[in-house]
């Protein structure tokens, strides 16, 4: 039993390793799904913590706020979603937050106004299909996410703001953004101030890698 | 481990007959004769060495006071040593090629292991191997997390189930008890979030749908139902007695979505009278079975639910100093309740 229990912690660690590795290398074989160059403007730094000496870049996305691109009802019906009731139904509240949150392949496509970065578009269940709708791999991006609905009442009018109506809108979120920066790339990154264009392809499981840095004059 | 385990309850008994023979009442209701004496004696000395040499038990309550230390200081100073790995890595790692940092991370859960597995064979208390397996368990979580960073996987909840094997073959390879802990928690996080998973909904909103957790926790409090091991069964009914008391926590707070149909006020009341139930029979299970860790937490969730209950009917209306004033009287009266029920049992 003790012997059994030791072979299997060093099993779980080799098989864990090599299935990582072959899932790293399956990502990166085969057509890439997105070849694009992302400035300076559209990332910001992601770092857990101040002493981390890793580069790793968080994509600029709308994503968190209502994405207006997913309200028409047809998108939203096929991501699973039930929209039996209207928005200003008294009962609207609880019967869209019950509604469990739906996996998605989620497109971005860069908008340079009026700050650089990557807005929601639309949702699908399935890549291919999101892809064929937004061809330009140079623009738009497509990332798996979370997609989730929910009623917002209708707000009287007050200081300063108009009033609104009850609406349905959807949130999306869990969109891996993060771009992890290897070596030699970091070298050139790293640093404050740095006026860049970084190259990243996607690949068949919309998960990216860095193929080479342009550094430009400063801003 | 498990063997440790009697082997100290042995010992504890022959010290006391040896207490009860020379000093106590019983000296004078036995009489024995002194060549009996002797024996005993002879016999009791023996037995004792040689559970020491063959199990290192405490033959003293100042060692056993000592081994307790020694656990605890063994399960801070390994993971005070686990984050210092993490940080340390996360120090210097910025500056390696792919190629070295893949190396390195794969590498250390393996080292540790076979420090573990050396330390071991050296020394029989166990206290460095455990050290050291808890080291490796950081390290192989280090290796996932920064395989998964620099390949820029997408996050997956398979991680949690690697890292609970890990951790529960690593429990049992040198019966550690926080060990099998963190591992079956690693576990129930992995059942919660496949369940949500396989169930359609995004794994990461696993918290969301706490029955899961109930379920999966009434799980593990099972498994000493039908595997048997002395050493580790309290670890699995306390672990499944505070995720399962944790998990009705959240159903009772009213704040996530039931599977249940109803409207929520009406689905919150059900839990609470479910949980104030559930935590009344851990407590009498416990007392019928001696099982004296989920006794403690029974009681301790109960009071916790009662006092969310009285929260709810008095809080917003009545002064806050007659609110604990009520609920510190009604504590006076459990507690001479409970102590003419333990003079009638």
């Amino acid at each position: 039993m003790k012997s059994a229990s030791l072979l299997m912690a060093f099993v779980v660690v080799a098989v864990t390793n090599l299935l990582g590795l072959a899932h790293a290398w399956m990502n990166r074989t085969g057509q890439p799904d997105a070849a694009i160059a992302l400035t300076g403007q559209e990332l910001s730094v992601a770092r857990t913590l101040e002493s981390d000496t890793s580069i790793d870049f968080e994509i600029r996305t709308d994503a968190g706020n209502a994405a207006s691109g997913l309200v028409n009802q047809t998108t939203l019906k096929h991501l699973g979603f039930q929209l039996e009731k209207q928005a200003g139904h008294p009962a609207a509240l609880f019967y869209y937050r019950k509604q469990p949150h739906r996996l998605a392949f989620i497109a971005l496509t860069r908008t340079p106004d009026p700050e650089p970065r990557f807005r929601v578009v639309d949702a699908a269940r399935n890549a291919a299909a999101l892809r064929g709708r937004y061809p330009d791999t140079a623009t738009t991006i497509i990332l798996p996410g979370v997609v989730s609905i929910e009623a917002r009442p209708a707000m009287p009018a007050q200081e300063g703001y108009p009033a609104t109506p009850a609406i349905i809108t959807a949130l999306v979120r869990e969109i891996p953004t993060r771009i992890h920066i290897p070596k030699p790339f970091s070298t050139a990154v790293r640093g404050p101030g740095k006026n860049f264009r970084l190259h990243v392809r996607y690949g068949r499981f919309h998960e990216p890698w860095v193929t080479g840095v342009d550094i430009l004059p400063d801003r | 481990m498990a063997q440790h385990a009697q082997a100290q309850h042995e010992a504890d008994r022959i010290r006391t007959l040896q207490t009860e023979i020379s000093t106590g009442e019983a000296a004078e209701v036995l009489a024995l004769t002194a060549e009996q004496r002797t024996r005993f004696d002879t016999w009791s000395t023996a037995r004792l060495a040689s559970l020491e040499r063959e199990f290192d038990v405490d033959l003293t309550p100042t060692q056993g006071s000592l081994s307790w230390g020694m656990r605890i200081a063994s399960a801070l100073g390994g993971l005070a040593l686990s984050v210092a790995l993490v940080l340390f890595f996360q120090s210097y790692w910025g500056y390696f090629e792919t190629w070295v940092q893949v190396v390195v991370v794969m590498s250390l859960p393996i080292l540790c292991l076979a420090g573990a597995e050396y330390a071991a064979k050296r020394e029989r208390t166990l206290y460095f191997a455990g050290i050291l397996s808890l080291i490796a368990l950081a390290a192989f979580v280090l290796n996932l997390t920064v395989i998964g960073q620099i390949f820029n996987i997408t996050s997956s909840e398979r991680a949690l189930l690697a890292w609970g094997v890990f951790a529960t073959a690593l429990a049992y390879r040198y019966g550690h008890r926080l060990m099998l802990a963190i591992g079956l928690s690693f576990l129930l996080g992995y059942g919660c979030c496949a369940l949500a998973a396989t169930l359609g909904y995004p794994w990461q909103q696993f918290w969301t749908r706490p029955e899961n957790a109930v379920v999966l926790a009434l799980m593990i409090w099972a498994v000493p139902l039908f595997f048997d091991n002395p050493e580790f069964n309290p670890v699995y009914r306390v672990t499944g007695c505070i995720f399962f008391f944790f998990a009705l926590f959240t159903l009772v707070s009213g704040s996530q979505v039931s599977y249940l149909p109803g409207e929520p006020r009406h689905i919150r009341t059900f839990y609470e009278v479910f949980a104030l139930s559930a935590s009344a029979g851990a407590i009498w299970l416990g007392i019928r079975r001696r099982w004296t860790g989920q006794v403690n937490l029974g009681a301790a969730f109960f009071c916790i639910f009662l006092f969310n209950r009285f929260c709810r009917w008095w809080w917003d209306w009545m002064p806050a100093w007659l609110f604990f004033a009520i609920v510190g009287l009604l504590g006076v009266a459990a507690v001479v309740s409970l102590k003419r029920l333990r003079r009638l049992s």
